[in-house]
């Protein structure tokens, strides 16, 4: 647990009374099942956690907190990936999984309203049948929340074709850190001279909770087709990546996975992907059927200009199926090689990949990790997951001082530290190699016009400036002890 | 006679920074680099004085700049990623120049914007843009900005990479809020090799049903249009429809021959097929009713639900007065706008009585332009109606421009 806690038996009734007993949980093998996110690497337990059935509950709730100066984290599904649900200060979790419902879906219109402990794949469920889709789709979808997906401004497989999660936001229900109820956007998308929908998204719950969104809905495409492509060298992928995007061609999805990753998931999912490739890529055009079609004819003579070893196209729709789930089981899939893996996010511009994908190769080696690359090539997204026992400290310390390497690798030729899973605690200690701490100063004001109090999800994303003696809430092992959370 | 601050705030400028006066007597400073604005801001910050900027003209209530900021000289080329489809630019940039740039690398920003505007202007307003219907908004296009905040602080937020959440969005901060907490002086957007093909296609009709049931089965009919726009205009006759496809040659060809199929249908009074780049440019230029050219009327955007748009022929006749104003409607975009000229804009009373109404509907309206500074009082209709955004608006000018330099502090009626 991190601070002493500050929930008294008093506080903790009060709780009961709003959200009713059942809903109030304490019991320590219950607060483990809340240690962590998907960031198995930093463990803290919250106080108390609250599960509140709406968002006039929320905002009870968070009066609370408010008043008597309880630090408040809004959990999802905790499938994050950056310790952004790390109570590091202690506080409350409050947690949004008993708001799970599709409220409306205005197929006329495009749009759905959801409230924020939907899972994401659950929408696509319900508005199929509309021929709708919501685009956004992490590979965690099968179990994270809308509210996460806004919280991290969650990207997914088809990002680099529809865009990432702001993109379709139009309107919010947000529980404001003063424990107010305010309504943000709305059905049409537009604002009054200030983007609050905007700057919400993508603020990791440090702003508010999120209770209820309006989404887009976009058309089902009329066709769709999915190339598996693989290459005897991963710099010949990497460079198809950096030509197609340069055409102009707009891919549906453009992913890579690397050679430990395709072993991985070919043993997990009998896949059939070509064993002895360092890489392959998955490819999908989508759109109107004669859109697609001469999408095809653009990409054919790229690929045959890029040393493809293997082409196959998906036969119909279980094999399509089949490769995406391959690819986004494949996280799951590494738990073969070794239990735990720590995770990078950067983007840098496509035209880097080859050579930093490259100097990743070498920095694994250097360290003696092993370093499994399964990301969203076709938006720069990179995710080398550093595969881990945990229970090896050597090798966690080996593998921390790899992935630092990487970030600085990627932040050398331009790149930005993250793509999608969030700063967190996780990467706030490294937000001042991107920016000034002016510019850091120039963040800190923008939560302060939110959260004044500074209690909505605290210790996130802004750093604690670091001079001699100071201690910084990053990843370091040792640090992460002297905070009172462990590894 | 320039008054105290005034003078003091230029006393502290640097000789290159010295101001010109213009015709209207308006003093305009011509900043060159990001140190000329943070120099002008920090200046302005310790003598008081407000700051307007030359290439917007969105000032709220009683705001009299004691200068203006022109960015006419910042309007170079920074970097161009070919290979990423990244352009990296001064913000004083017009559009024509943009789109001059960008042609001679056979790209484009797909975005339909006036030629005469500034990237500055757009950003400022995150104006919609008549393409919108495909591309979103241009918000959406910006990978990364630079800023100097209201007092004085330089920022950058993203980069030359498509995809980023490092640290709080400051692209949303920074755009659409009408310069009120910074100014935006460098911007990387992403741009698109130029299509294939493009075609537009204009079409009249005296008729306003017709005109919008045309629409709708367009709507229904064309695969992703890149611009389908129905306006009616004083002095035009009846109602246009601007449509333009774009993409493979063999799909624009495809798609038009059953859209004048279904438009013979409705008989339109006039079709102009394939509209020449400078006439659609030219039409562009007149749809643009937020440019300074464009300022003595009273133009109001109304932000509604996107099948709701085709429910408008019944609005425009159950509030009769609307019959006089332009209407401007970039299908599938969310809003539309309608415009009046001097002598015949709508009483303040009507205005209201249609807000309500587009309140009840989920929308809502803002006023972007007033005739003369007399009519301010139109302003009052665009205060947002929830205390808890007013208090955070506050607290953002608290934040970024205390003093109140940049834009008189009001975005929605309030300091
Ligand atoms: C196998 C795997 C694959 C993944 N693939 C992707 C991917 O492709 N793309 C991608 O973007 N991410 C991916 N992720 C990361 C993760 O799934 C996303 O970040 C997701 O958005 C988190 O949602 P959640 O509901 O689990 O949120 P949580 O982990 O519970 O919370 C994440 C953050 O959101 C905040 N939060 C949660 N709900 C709310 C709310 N209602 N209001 C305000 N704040 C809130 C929390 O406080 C926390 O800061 C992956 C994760 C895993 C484990």
């Amino acid at each position: 647990m991190g601070s002493m806690s500050k929930i008294t038996p008093t506080l903790k009734r009060l709780f009961q009374r709003i959200v009713g007993h059942a809903f109030v949980l304490d019991a320590p093998e219950v607060l483990k099942a809340y240690e962590c996110d998907a960031c198995v690497l930093m463990k803290a337990q919250p106080d108390l956690v609250v599960l509140p059935a709406n968002t006039q509950e929320v905002a009870q709730v968070v009066k609370i907190c408010h008043e008597f100066e309880i630090p408040f984290i809004a959990r999802g599904s905790g499938t994050g990936l950056s310790g952004g649900t790390l109570p590091v200060s202690g506080g409350i979790f409050i947690g949004l999984s008993r708001m799970n419902h599709i409220l409306e879906i205005d197929p006329e219109n495009r749009i759905a309203r959801v409230e924020t402990g939907v899972i994401n794949a659950w929408l696509n469920r319900d508005t199929r049948p509309f021929k709708l889709f919501y685009a956004p789709d992490p590979s965690s979808q099968a179990a994270c929340s809308i509210g996460g997906n806004i919280a991290e401004n969650a990207g997914g497989i088809h990002c680099v074709k529809y865009g990432v999660t702001t993109d379709h936001i139009l309107g919010l229900e947000v529980v404001t850190p003063e424990g107010d109820i305010v309504s943000l956007g709305g059905p049409h998308g537009h604002y009054r001279g200030i983007n609050w929908v905007g700057l919400f998204v993508g603020s990791e719950g440090t702003f508010g909770i999120a209770t209820q969104a309006i989404v887009r809905l976009t058309p089902l495409p009329q066709t769709i087709k999915v190339f598996l492509a693989s290459f005897s060298k991963l710099q010949h992928a990497a460079a198809l990546v950096a030509d197609i995007m340069a055409s102009g061609l707009r891919p549906s999805a453009l992913e890579m996975m690397d050679d430990v990753t395709i072993k991985a998931v070919n043993e997990a999912f009998s896949t059939g992907f070509p064993q002895d490739a360092e890489a392959v890529l998955l490819i999908e055009l989508d759109g109107h059927t004669d859109e697609v079609a001469m999408a095809e004819q653009q990409l054919m003579p790229l690929l045959s200009q890029h040393q493809v070893q293997q082409l196959r196209q998906a036969e119909d729709e279980a094999e399509r199926l089949t490769l995406w789930k391959a690819r986004k089981g494949a996280v799951a899939a590494y738990g073969r090689i070794l239990p735990a893996f720590y995770l990078h996010d950067c983007v840098i511009p496509r035209s880097e990949l080859v050579h930093v994908l490259t100097q990743i190769q070498a920095i694994g080696k250097a360290h003696e990790v092993v370093i499994a690359n399964v990301f969203h090539a076709g938006d720069g997204n990179l995710h080398p997951n550093i595969l881990l026992d945990p229970d090896d400290p050597a090798m966690v310390k080996r593998v921390l001082a790899a992935g630092e390497e990487i970030l600085k690798a990627c932040l050398d030729v331009g790149g930005v530290l993250s793509g999608e899973h969030g700063i967190g605690i996780e990467k706030s200690e490294f937000m001042d190699l991107v920016f000034t701490w002016d510019e850091i100063d120039v963040m800190r004001r923008l939560k302060q016009v939110f959260d004044p109090k500074g209690i909505a999800n605290p210790d996130k994303i802004l750093p604690v400036k670091s001079g001699c003696g100071e201690v910084r809430k990053g990843l370091a092992p040792h640090m992460l002890q002297a905070q009172g959370t462990w590894i | 006679m320039i008054d105290l601050p005034v003078s003091e705030f230029l006393s502290t400028l640097p000789p290159h920074l010295a101001p010109l006066k213009n015709e209207a007597e308006r003093l305009l400073l011509y900043p060159q680099s990001q140190e000329d604005i943070e120099c002008i801001l920090k200046s302005a910050n310790a003598s008081e004085a407000k700051l307007g900027l030359s290439e917007s003209s969105n000032y709220a209530l009683g705001y009299r700049p004691m200068a203006f900021l022109s960015f006419s000289k910042l309007n170079r080329l920074k970097r161009y990623r070919q290979e990423e489809l990244l352009i990296n630019l001064e913000t004083g940039i017009t559009i024509e120049q943009l789109n001059q740039l960008l042609a001679e690398k056979n790209h484009r920003l797909p975005h339909v914007y006036a030629p005469s505007r500034t990237l500055l202007s757009l950003l400022g307003e995150d104006t919609v843009s008549l393409s919108a219907t495909r591309y979103g908004p241009l918000r959406q296009w910006v990978t990364g900005l630079e800023a100097i905040t209201g007092d004085g602080c330089p920022i950058h937020y993203g980069g030359e990479v498509v995809k980023n959440v490092t640290g709080y969005d400051l692209n949303k901060l920074f755009i659409g809020s009408h310069h009120q907490y910074g100014l935006v002086h460098r911007v990387i957007l992403k741009i698109l090799p130029k299509p294939e093909a493009s075609r537009t296609v204009l079409f009249h009709l005296e008729d306003m049903q017709a005109a919008f049931t045309l629409a709708e089965q367009m709507a229904k009919m064309i695969h992703d249009p890149e611009m389908l726009t129905l306006f009616k205009l004083k002095n035009t006759f009846g109602w246009q429809i601007l449509v333009t496809l774009s993409g493979y040659l063999q799909m624009v060809e495809q798609s038009t021959e059953p859209l004048l199929h279904v438009a013979r249908g409705l008989n339109p009074d006039l079709q102009e097929l394939d509209l020449p780049a400078k006439t659609l440019n030219q039409w562009v230029e007149r749809l643009d009713w937020t440019n300074l050219k464009e300022s003595q009327a009273l133009v109001i955007r109304v932000a509604l639900p996107n099948q709701m748009l085709f429910d408008l022929p019944q609005l425009l006749t159950s509030f009769p007065w609307l019959s006089g104003a332009d209407v401007l409607i970039p299908l599938r975009t969310g809003q539309f706008c309608l415009r009046w000229h001097p002598l015949s804009q709508p009483a303040y009373t009507d205005l209201l009585a249609f807000q309500k109404t587009i309140l009840s509907l989920g929308g809502f309206i803002r006023v972007l332009r007033i005739a003369d500074p007399a009519d301010q009082g139109y302003f009052d209709l665009n205060q947002e109606p929830d205390p808890v955004l007013l208090k955070w608006q506050a607290r953002l000018k608290q934040q970024y421009d205390p003093k109140g330099i940049l834009g008189g502090g009001e975005i929605n009626g309030i300091p």
